[in-house]
């Protein structure tokens, strides 16, 4: 864990640790009180059966949920939106994203910055009922 | 770069660390196949006494004294071994399942072992692999119609025999240690037989029908 974890923080400018633990994953980190392991697989059937909806980036605010998903579409990440602000300079968002990296720890890192295997930002999620 | 330089690229923490960033068994199957070290092995010509030899490096990883309060630090490499032999040679893949499905403190590696056992993942259907001790009578018959054969001796008391048999079937012994329940060490062995064989035929009438199941 801690090898994984020079290498990672080396490649990634943005990364910085939040706690190493394998006892949870990234589901198990969002909707498991980081307890246990959940298989990412099932994050469609929990988004639904917990009652969240897709929303777009401009609704999105600290503690919404953001899903990542390899190049099949497939969902194959899931983190906590902990910051999210408008970036004039590049016309977009400025988005800080804290998640668990399968086995490997408990990272804060900026939206795109995550290792090829956690796939891409796929959309924003919310149990939120307004 | 040969044999020896991937496994032991692929027994590297930095192996298990990037290939542990997924949270799925498909994501992980995904990753294990695109990592270089694996994509070497799938990409050479992988002959019968490479493929023996994974499964030798399998035996030997399953064999190290580990941490029981952690994940096998071999874990993604054990799965990657038998990625590749299921891939290759089904029949072997099939030993290998057993192996790591005794092995303690494995998750992705018993998971995948599990899937091969269940057939979900095996290419070639016309393999059969038995798992069980035959009866002794039939067992000398059978060492003594044995054309040619091998053994070597690995860690942690565990060996490994591949003899072919005039048959033309390739058998695979294993022999592992058993725990005596009054000692914490090794105290006898006892032989695990695998039977390999695509035929059915000949496989019954060297294991008799009842023997092998």
């Amino acid at each position: 864990m801690k090898a994984a974890v020079q290498v990672f923080t080396a490649a990634y400018k943005t990364l910085r640790v939040r706690s190493l633990s394998s006892i949870y994953n990234c589901v198990g980190m969002v909707f498991a009180s980081r307890r246990t392991v959940v298989d990412v697989d099932y994050l469609p059937t929990i988004l639904e059966d917990d009652g969240y909806r897709q929303i777009p980036a401009k609704e999105v605010v600290e503690g919404d949920v953001v899903v990542y998903a390899d190049s099949w579409g497939k969902f194959s990440h899931v983190g906590v939106v902990i910051h999210h602000s408008p970036d004039v300079q590049s016309a977009s968002w400025k988005t800080r994203v804290l998640s668990q990296w399968g086995a490997d720890g408990e990272f804060f890192h900026d939206l795109d910055d995550v290792h090829p295997y956690l796939g891409k930002p796929k959309g924003f999620w919310t149990e939120r009922s307004s | 770069m040969d044999i020896l330089e991937i496994c032991q690229q692929i027994e590297s923490p930095l192996f298990a660390g990037r290939v542990n960033l997924v949270g799925g068994f498909r994501a992980f199957l995904d990753a294990l196949s695109q990592e270089q070290g694996v994509q070497k092995l799938l990409g050479t010509p992988l002959n019968r006494r490479t493929a023996e030899e994974l499964l030798r490096r399998v035996l030997q990883l399953i064999g190290q004294r580990i941490d029981p309060r952690y994940e096998n630090p071999f874990d993604a490499a054990l799965s990657a071994y038998l990625w590749v032999l299921n891939a290759t040679y089904p029949d072997l893949a099939l030993i290998g399942t057993e192996l790591i499905l005794a092995a303690p403190n494995c998750w992705w590696a018993n998971k995948l072992a599990m899937q091969i056992l269940a057939g979900r993942t095996i290419k070639s259907e016309d393999v059969s692999c038995f798992l069980s001790e035959p009866p002794l009578q039939r067992r000398r018959v059978q060492e003594q119609n044995s054309e040619e054969s091998g053994e070597s001796v690995i860690a942690a008391g565990y060996s490994l025999a591949f003899a072919k048999h005039s048959t033309g079937l390739n058998v695979v012994y294993v022999t592992r240690p058993v725990l005596n329940r009054n000692s914490t060490h090794a105290s006898s062995k006892t032989g695990l037989k695998y039977l390999v064989t695509t035929q059915p035929s000949v496989r019954d009438s060297v294991m008799g029908r009842s023997g092998g199941q």
